[in-house]
C-alpha cells in the first residue's frame, strides 16, 4: 500500500516512475554510505552509542525512582509523585535554550553526554515503572529483607528481574524515540563527525538539491531505517504492549 | 533508623538531575526571558528588560502569531487520524487472515524516523519529479503544488495541509494498534449479552463498543494534542517554515529566533508563552473530556 510505495526500497531511481525495478542496482547501497556527511557508518555508530547508553541509563534511573516511590513510605513520597506527574505536562522545548547554555558551560557540546545524561529520569518512565512496581507483592521484598538482602540488592536482584515486561516496553519506546530525535541532537552536535543518523539525514532535506542523486538518498534512508525495523520486528509484541500499556497505565 | 534514609539516598541522583536539568533550567530560562541576552556577548551584557520580550512576542511578531495558528490547525489532523485509525482497527478486529502482518505494516511508519519520512514525502510532493502528480494526472486531476503557499482554505496554505497528510499517514498505525488492543479487551460476554437482549449490530456498537473504547480514544486525543502542538521535525524537514513563513510553527520559530537570530532572551519568552498556551489548552481539554466520561483523571 502506501508503505511499499513510499518505502522505496531497492532504489535504482533515475527520476522516472518504475513501480517494480527491472534491474535493481544494489551497488547503490555501498555508495550511499559515503554519500552522507558524515559517512553513514559513523552516523550509525553515533546514534547507536547514544541511544543504547541513554536507554540503559534511563531504565536504571527510572526504575530506581519508580521503585522508591512505589515501595517506600517516606515523607515527600506523595509530593514527589505529584511533581513527576506535573513534569509530564511541561513540553520538551521549554527548557531548550537554557539547557543549551548549560551544556556549553559544562563543555559538553559536541560530545555524547548531552544526549545521554539529561532526561534519564524521564517523568513518563518513572511514572510507568512506579505503577508497575506497585503490583509486585510486598511479601517477596520482605522475604528478601529477612534473608539479609541489602536494600540495593533488593532492587538489583528482585525488583529489576520482576519488572522485565515494563522495562522492555519502556526501553523500546525510549529507544525508538531517542534514535529518531532530531531537535536536541541537532543542537548539541554540530561537529560533522559526531552527528547522529537523523541529523545527518536532515542535511538531505532540500530535495531539489539532491535530485541528481535521489537514488542514493533513498538508499541512505532505507539503510538508516533498517536497524529500527529489524528491532521492531523482533520485539513487536513488546513494543505494542508498551504503547497500549500506556493507555491503561492509570488503572 | 537506617531504613528511613534509604529512599532519600536512592533518590539522590534523581534530585541532582532534577535540580540541574529541571529546576535550574526552567528557572534560568524564565529569568532569561526577561532579558535581551545575545549568547555571543557575555552574560553581564544582558540587560533586564522586563516584559518587553513578551510584549513583542504578542503584539509585534506576526510570524509568532501565525505560527501559533498553524500549530492549532496542524493539530486538527489528529481527529482525522483517530477516526481513520479507529475504522481500520474495527476492520482488523474481525477475523481476517494476516492480521499480524497488517499490524506490522501499519506500525512501520510509526517507528520510522520523521526525518526519513519527511525526505520521502518531500520527494513525493515534488511538483515535477514526485510520483504524486503523475498519479493525479492518471486520475484526470490537475497536478498540485503540494508544498506551496496557495491557500486551500482561508488562512490555511496547501503546504500545511500537505504536512498534515504526511503526519496522518505516519501516525495512523499508532492509533490502530491502541484501538485494536482496546477493542480486543472488550470481553466477548458483553457483546453476547447485548445480542441476547436483542440489540442489533449498530446498537451494540453504540452502547457496548464505543463506551468501552472511549478511554483509549480520549487518551490518544489528549497526548496527541500536546505533542502535535510542538511539531518541529516535520516542518523543519519539509518547508523550514516557508514559503514565506506560511508554515511556521512555534517550536521552529523559537529555534530560529534563539539559534538563528541569536536572541536567547526573546526565544525564551516565546517558549514560555507557548508553554502557557499548551498548558491552558491541555487543561481545558482534560476538563471537557472528563465530562465525556473519562474517569481516569
Amino acid at each position: 500500500m502506501f508503505i511499499s510505495s513510499v518505502k522505496t526500497k531497492e532504489e535504482i531511481m533515475s527520476p522516472d516512475i518504475e513501480w517494480i525495478p527491472s534491474n535493481p542496482k544494489w551497488e547503490n547501497f555501498p555508495a550511499a554510505f559515503s554519500f552522507l556527511t558524515p559517512p553513514l557508518t559513523r552516523a550509525l555508530l553515533n546514534s547507536t552509542i547514544v541511544t543504547v547508553s541513554h536507554t540503559l541509563l534511563l531504565l536504571l534511573g527510572s526504575s530506581l525512582v519508580g521503585y522508591v516511590l512505589a515501595k517506600y513510605r517516606f515523607r515527600g513520597n506523595r509530593a514527589i509523585f505529584l511533581w513527576i506527574i506535573s513534569q509530564m505536562m511541561i513540553p520538551g522545548f521549554t527548557g531548550l535554550i537554557p539547557a543549551y547554555m548549560l551544556m556549553k558551560w559544562f563543555g559538553w557540546i559536541n560530545t555524547y553526554w548531552p544526549l545521554i545524561i539529561p532526561g534519564c529520569f524521564s517523568a513518563y518512565s518513572i511514572f510507568l515503572m512506579r505503577q508497575y512496581i506497585i503490583t509486585i507483592p510486598d511479601d517477596v521484598i520482605d522475604a528478601a529483607r529477612l534473608s539479609g538482602c541489602s536494600e540495593l540488592g533488593i532492587y538489583w536482584r528482585i525488583i529489576l528481574p520482576l519488572s522485565k515486561p515494563a522495562l522492555a516496553a519502556i526501553g523500546l519506546i525510549n529507544f525508538v524515540w531517542t534514535w529518531n530525535d532530531l531537535l536536541w541532537p541537532m543542537l548539541m552536535l554540530t561537529d560533522t563527525n559526531m552527528k547522529t543518523v537523523q541529523v545527518a539525514l536532515a542535511g538531505l532535506w532540500d530535495i531539489q538539491a539532491s535530485l541528481p542523486a535521489l537514488h542514493l538518498v533513498a538508499a541512505c534512508i532505507t539503510l538508516a531505517t533498517i536497524p529500527l525495523i529489524v528491532l521492531t520486528v523482533i520485539t513487536q509484541k513488546h513494543l505494542i504492549k508498551g504503547w497500549t500499556g500506556l493507555t491503561y497505565a492509570k488503572r | 533508623m537506617k531504613r528511613s534514609y534509604i529512599p532519600y539516598i536512592f533518590l539522590i541522583p534523581f534530585f541532582i538531575d532534577f535540580a540541574i536539568f529541571s529546576a535550574f533550567t526552567l528557572g534560568f530560562g524564565f529569568y532569561m526571558s526577561f532579558t535581551n541576552w545575545n549568547p555571543f556577548r557575555p552574560i553581564s551584557d544582558a540587560k533586564f528588560i522586563g516584559l518587553a520580550n513578551y510584549v513583542e512576542a504578542l503584539t509585534d511578531d506576526p510570524v509568532f502569531l501565525l505560527a501559533i495558528k498553524n500549530a492549532f490547525v496542524y493539530v486538527l489532523y489528529e481527529p482525522i487520524c483517530i477516526l481513520i485509525g479507529f475504522f481500520f482497527a474495527l476492520v482488523l478486529n474481525t477475523a481476517i487472515k494476516g492480521r499480524s502482518l497488517f499490524r506490522t505494516i501499519f506500525f512501520v511508519p510509526v517507528i520510522t524516523s520523521t526525518v526519513a519520512i519527511s525526505i520521502v514525502w518531500n520527494w513525493l510532493y515534488d511538483y515535477t519529479y514526485g510520483p504524486l502528480n503523475p498519479i493525479l494526472k492518471l486520475l484526470g486531476l490537475p497536478p498540485q503544488h503540494w508544498l506551496s503557499h496557495i491557500e486551500v482554505l482561508p488562512g490555511v496554505v496547501q503546504a500545511l495541509t500537505s504536512i498534515m497528510i504526511m503526519s496522518t499517514w505516519q501516525w495512523i498505525g499508532l492509533n490502530v494498534i491502541i484501538f485494536l488492543a482496546a477493542l480486543q479487551s472488550i470481553p466477548k460476554e458483553y457483546h453476547e449479552a447485548a445480542r441476547v437482549s436483542g440489540a442489533n449490530a449498530w446498537n451494540r456498537f453504540i452502547h457496548v463498543t464505543i463506551p468501552l473504547v472511549k478511554p483509549a480514544i480520549l487518551f490518544c486525543a489528549i497526548t496527541a494534542t500536546a505533542g502535535s502542538l510542538q511539531v518541529f521535525t516535520e516542518v523543519f524537514m519539509l518547508t523550514r517554515g516557508g514559503p514565506i513563513q506560511t508554515t511556521q510553527v512555534p517550536v521552529l520559530w523559537m529555534y530560529t529566533q534563539a539559534f538563528g537570530f541569536l536572541r536567547f532572551g526573546y526565544g525564551a519568552a516565546l517558549s514560555y508563552t507557548f508553554f502557557a498556551i499548551i498548558l491552558v489548552v491541555s487543561l481545558i481539554e482534560i476538563r471537557i473530556l472528563r465530562r465525556g466520561g473519562m474517569w481516569y483523571y
